[in-house]
């Protein structure tokens, strides 16, 4: 009769209850499959979290883009009277709350108008901004309750401080401050046409700006003004950080609208105002990033997260070989599939689970060192641990599952079958067609891909096929690479060396174990050719994106400047005379081209000149310093026919010719120096621009300081919309982690199969010791071993990382319109550290099988 | 030959076939064997290599299931079962000793914790094992771990584990093959025992010592068995034990551990 069980018994078996001990028997082991589960779970996690840092740093990127005042709702009405406004104002500040947001900020603005000041009359709009006085620089007077009026027209007129303009109908004049300029200042950006005096069309006409200190003030001033000619209400905010922070935002912001607008409409004021979200857009665009770039990497992060639980589950037949005797034990004692499944689970679970969570935890610390620079959202955070998780259960599943799933077969079906077969078969399939197809189609994508940035809509239409053309052909040669090896290790028992047996012995080991040699030989292949690939491509990118900024501002930063600062009648200001340099244009000559008139004294200090020889430049500029009789001599700037006639120059003579050139952003020109021309031919010179080394905001302080007029400000940091760039070079720096994550991979599984020869090797080396092989030689058969796998898989995956590098990466360019074409990065550096880890990871793993062989017990000599 | 049916075997084997496949075809592990195996004493399967003595353990095992024949364990035709029921069938009713002694242990378990584990399986109480130990020769080992052990000894102890699981059917492929003289002695010693206790005990084994210890021999060869295959030999004890008759002792209660 069958004993039952005591209650209060524990119920696991003492098997799995000791099994997390029996796991230490073999460190090795515990190591490695904490390794692919930290592996597996950081690429999974890393995934989610690295489309969510791209939607954060679109957002911060666009936030650029977007007036500080319009990150919110935003209310625009015009043409309405003061107490319409006013209607406005008060509707939108009693509803605002229920809808979370705070105090709106209310901007009114006149038509421009004339009042007398003293005994002149001027044309002027008066303007007022709730607090809009604390972003204005107060030169003289104080912040008492008046009117402000600009430095420019109080030091013009000499108006006084407490002038009452109107006939004293006005409010006292309190205070001057200093004239607002373009490029308008951040808090004033959704103003700027109404609170900057636009200095490109007649200032006197548009009007001086008149700034009330305070709401009473305005409207008192503004009594005699029937309509209004601006309303506005926003609200100062924090530019959203997150994507899902700038959808809940415009998602309240829309409600606001609605109500507001419902409100008026109640009162009887339908379509007084209209209501918008200015960084709608902005969302659209970043929604569009992450899913591009989301889109982009998964396919590949699901083939690499596959194949960590793949690993997952080679680690469960690992074990199953390893546990055999142990297998057969239990299940000849009546244990099911299940339980032995478990049993693995007991064993092998816990270095699988901290291993996961260690690679979830690691994804989320290192994610500003490998991700976008965008902030994510704890919500984020944990739907990329969840996707973790869901590896890591994954993977332990598949330990469960393969194990339960081999017992099942030998100890309930019968017999193992047909296993010999089907792995014959799954090697006879022809793998490489099928990536190569993918890579094909890719190809075919990306010739589409790029040249469909529009203004308004600069992202374009990704397509995640076209993204993964690269990283399908590394695949493809990896596999190749992989199926030539295993042919050729086949054939090498033609091979007869034994006039040098260390490379002979080499060879031998490399047949005989030549499965696991053409896996890591894949793997490394692939590790070294999506690192170069990855480099390569966001490398390119970034430089495109510099490169391109660069040569279409001319430097860092630009202005125009009027026709006496460039022929040098007026000096420059103080602050902008060094780093800086002057360049004039003729944009619209007889034969079309640009000609441009440089300093050669300044200019390749100043300029952007990274895609050209800077040495060669200065001496080009150098050369056609000095006037060729009656000519004047020109660098030629891409293809084209004769040199124009341009009005006021000599004809001109090509010098020289250069493919590019700074601020002709790839346009046909000629350059011609300054010190070449006469100051009579200097004055014919139409447009000049300063071009600056320095910040955008420092040179237009300067002439700001100077009270010089300076339109057209230019900086390289928004010349251009960055977010294509961005898109494709964040896809590339997740596929270079993909590498770096296979290159940890491709290490581990070069010492695994090191270790797991460790007996064979051992018993071969003691044997070879005995027929009078040295220790030296009995290293370098085993450098040679390991050199070849190493070697092969870094010479193919260099290579082909770095040829398609160079072919995609032009295609890649979202703005082919604007020379330069993206180059391929200089890679030496990468190339050498892959080189030099390498050899490094060879000579160690070399020494340790030396070692391993060297220090084998006569035990684990009796047992191999 | 179907053997007078006097006491219901143990198990009754019926045309069994086991075929394995191979690149050159399907070879016979087991051809129309036809064997009934008494309830008690032991009865070794001996023949040369190959000649499907450990093909036929399996399918005693519950391992492998025959291409063709029945195989029947106390009067259930083992076919019909669910994996379910064969594993209870193994849980309850079978112990199995293989050839390498290691390989009947669980490694990361003291020699205590072997047998309280193996009690365990079978639903036993490990509390109640009794001086197993003791009975085996292995007294004081309690606490060793199980690689301290020799051979025989750990073959001792895989026959101590059975015995601790207390099932009717105890199996042991070539129990002494990979033990010196003296070691084997003492797992023939030990095997004395267990035959004693009417156990059922089926024995793959060239060794000639357990040939003659053997209550009845089933000689094989290329799967089938022999034309004199069955020999009913005098037990230790001089009392004939071969004949499946009426009066073979009955089946028991297990002995105590």
């Amino acid at each position: 009769m069958r004993q039952r069980r005591r209650p209060g018994r524990p119920r696991v078996p003492l098997a799995w209850r000791t099994a997390p001990r029996a796991a230490l028997s073999s460190p090795l082991v515990v190591l490695v499959t904490a390794a692919t589960a930290l592996l597996t779970c950081f690429l999974a996690t890393a995934t989610s979290l690295h489309s969510s840092a791209a939607a954060g740093a679109a957002i911060a990127d666009r936030a650029g883009s977007v007036c500080e005042d319009q990150y919110g709702p935003f209310f625009n009405a015009r043409s309405l009277t003061p107490s319409e406004a006013a209607l406005v104002a008060d509707t939108v500040r009693t509803r605002a709350p229920r809808h979370g947001f705070d105090r709106p900020v209310v901007g009114l603005y006149t038509p421009v108008g004339a009042a007398e000041f003293g005994d002149e009359t001027y044309r002027f709009r008066l303007a007022y901004r709730d607090g809009g006085v604390d972003d204005l620089e107060l030169l003289r007077g104080t912040r008492d309750s008046g009117l402000w009026i600009g430095s420019e027209l109080a030091g013009a007129e000499n108006i006084p401080l407490g002038t009452r303009g109107h006939g004293g109908a006005l409010p006292p004049t309190t205070g001057v401050y200093r004239d607002l300029r373009l490029p308008a200042p951040d808090p004033w950006c959704s103003a700027r046409d109404m609170a900057i005096t636009n200095r490109l069309v007649d200032h006197i006409e548009t009007g001086a700006i008149v700034f009330a200190t305070d709401r009473d003030t305005f409207d008192r001033a503004a009594a005699h003004f029937d309509r209004l000619e601006r309303a506005v209400v926003g609200f100062r905010l924090p530019p959203p950080s997150t994507l899902a922070e700038a959808q809940d935002r415009a998602a309240r912001a829309r409600a606001l609208i609605a109500d507001v607008d419902a409100e008026l409409r109640a009162r009887g004021h339908a379509d007084l105002v209209h209501g918008s979200v200015p960084f709608q857009r902005s969302i659209e665009l970043a929604n569009r990033a992450e899913t591009n770039v989301g889109l982009s990497i998964l396919p590949l992060a699901i083939l690499a997260v596959l194949v960590g639980c793949a690993g997952a589950g080679m680690l469960g037949l690992q074990w199953y070989q390893r546990r055999y005797a142990v297998i057969r034990l239990l299940t000849a004692r009546g244990h099911g599939p299940g339980a032995l499944g478990l049993l693995a689970l007991a064993e092998l679970g816990l270095p699988v689970a901290l291993g996961g969570a260690a690679g979830i935890v690691l994804a989320r610390v290192l994610l500003p060192a490998y991700g976008p620079p965008g902030t994510i959202e704890s919500g984020e955070t944990w739907a990329a641990a969840f996707g973790g998780c869901g590896a890591l259960a994954l993977s332990l599943l598949l330990l469960v599952s393969v194990v339960a799933l081999r017992v099942h077969r030998e100890f309930q079906r019968g017999r193992p079958a047909g296993r010999r077969l089907r792995s014959r078969l799954l090697a006879y399939v022809p793998w490489e067609l099928g990536t190569a197809a993918v890579a094909w189609v890719g190809w075919l994508r990306l010739t589409e891909y790029g040249g469909t940035s529009r203004l308004g809509d600069p992202l374009p239409q990704v397509d995640p096929l076209a993204l993964t053309y690269p990283v399908a052909v590394v695949l493809t040669v990896g596999i190749v690479t992989a199926r030539v090896a295993f042919v050729l290790l086949r054939l090498s028992h033609r091979a007869r060396l034994w006039s040098r047996p260390s490379l002979q012995l080499a060879i031998r080991r490399l047949a005989g174990a030549r499965t696991a040699v053409v896996g890591v030989l894949v793997v490394t292949m692939l590790a070294v050719g999506t690192l170069a690939v990855g480099t390569g491509v966001a490398e390119g990118q970034r430089g495109a994106l510099e490169n391109k900024t660069g040569m279409y501002v001319g430097a860092q930063s630009s202005v125009d400047v009027g026709r006496d600062v460039g022929t040098g009648e007026t000096p420059l200001p103080e602050g902008a005379r060094t780093g800086t340099s002057l360049v004039g244009r003729f944009n619209h000559t007889a034969g079309g081209p640009i000609v441009a008139v440089v300093d050669p004294a300044t200019f390749t200090d100043v300029a952007w000149t990274r895609t050209v020889d800077d040495d060669r430049l200065r001496a080009l500029l150098e050369r056609i310093s000095a006037p060729d009789g009656e000519h004047l001599p020109a660098l030629r700037i891409g293809a084209q026919a004769e040199p124009p006639d341009v009005a006021g120059l000599p004809t001109l003579h090509v010098a020289a010719d250069l493919d590019t050139f700074p601020l002709l952003s790839g346009e046909p020109g000629y350059v011609v120096s300054r010190a070449a021309l006469t100051e009579a031919q200097l004055a014919e010179v139409p447009q000049w621009t300063v071009l600056s080394s320095g910040p955008l905001r420092d040179l237009t302080r300067a002439f700001e300081a100077a009270g010089m007029v300076h339109p057209n400000a230019e900086s390289r940091a928004d010349v251009l919309d960055a977010l294509p760039f961005h898109v494709v070079e964040w896809t590339f720096s997740f596929v270079t982690l993909l590498g770096l994550v296979l290159a940890v991979v491709a290490i581990l599984a070069l010492v695994v199969a090191v270790e797991t020869r460790r007996r064979q090797n051992a018993l071969a080396a003691t044997l070879l010791v005995r027929m009078g092989m040295r220790p030296a030689s009995l290293l370098r058969s085993h450098l040679a071993e390991l050199g070849a796998i190493g070697g092969l898989a870094t010479v193919a995956g260099v290579t082909t990382g770095v040829t398609v590098a160079a072919i995609s990466v032009r295609r890649f360019d979202p703005v082919r319109w604007l020379a330069p074409v993206p180059e391929l990065p200089d890679l030496a550096g990468l190339v050498v550290s892959i080189v030099a880890v390498t050899a490094v990871v060879v000579l160690l793993t070399a020494l340790l099988a030396v070692r391993s062989a060297r220090t084998a017990t006569p035990a684990e000599l009796l047992r191999a | 030959m179907p053997e007078s049916p006097t006491v219901t075997p143990a198990y009754r084997l019926r045309s069994v076939c086991v075929d394995y496949p191979t690149p050159a075809g399907p070879v016979a592990g087991a051809r129309d064997v036809t064997l009934d195996i008494p309830a008690t004493g032991m009865t070794v399967l001996a023949g040369p290599s190959g000649s499907g003595k450990s093909t036929l353990l399996r399918v005693l095992g519950l391992f492998e299931r025959p291409d063709r024949g029945t195989v029947e364990l106390d009067g259930t035709d083992l076919a019909r079962l669910s994996h379910r029921r064969r594993r209870a069938l193994r849980r309850d009713r079978i112990s199995l000793v293989f050839q390498n002694p290691v390989e009947n242990l669980l490694p990361q378990l003291s020699v205590a914790g072997n047998l309280r584990a193996a009690a365990e399986s079978a639903g036993r109480n490990p509390d109640e094992l009794g001086d197993v130990l003791g009975e085996l020769g292995l007294g004081g080992t309690g606490g060793w771990s199980v690689t301290a052990l020799s051979g025989g000894q750990q073959q001792r102890l895989a026959f101590g584990c059975a015995l601790a699981r207390r099932t009717p059917v105890i199996l042991a492929d070539e129990p002494t093959s990979q033990l010196d003289d003296t070691s084997a002695t003492r797992v023939l010693d030990v095997l004395r025992r267990l035959t004693d206790r009417s156990l059922t005990v089926v024995v793959t084994s060239h060794d000639g010592r357990l040939i003659d210890l053997a209550t009845r021999v089933v000689r094989l060869r290329d799967g089938a068995l022999h034309d004199s295959a069955l020999h009913d030999r005098a037990g230790h004890d001089g009392v004939p034990h071969g004949a499946v008759t009426d009066e073979a002792p009955a089946r028991k209660g297990h002995g105590t551990a």
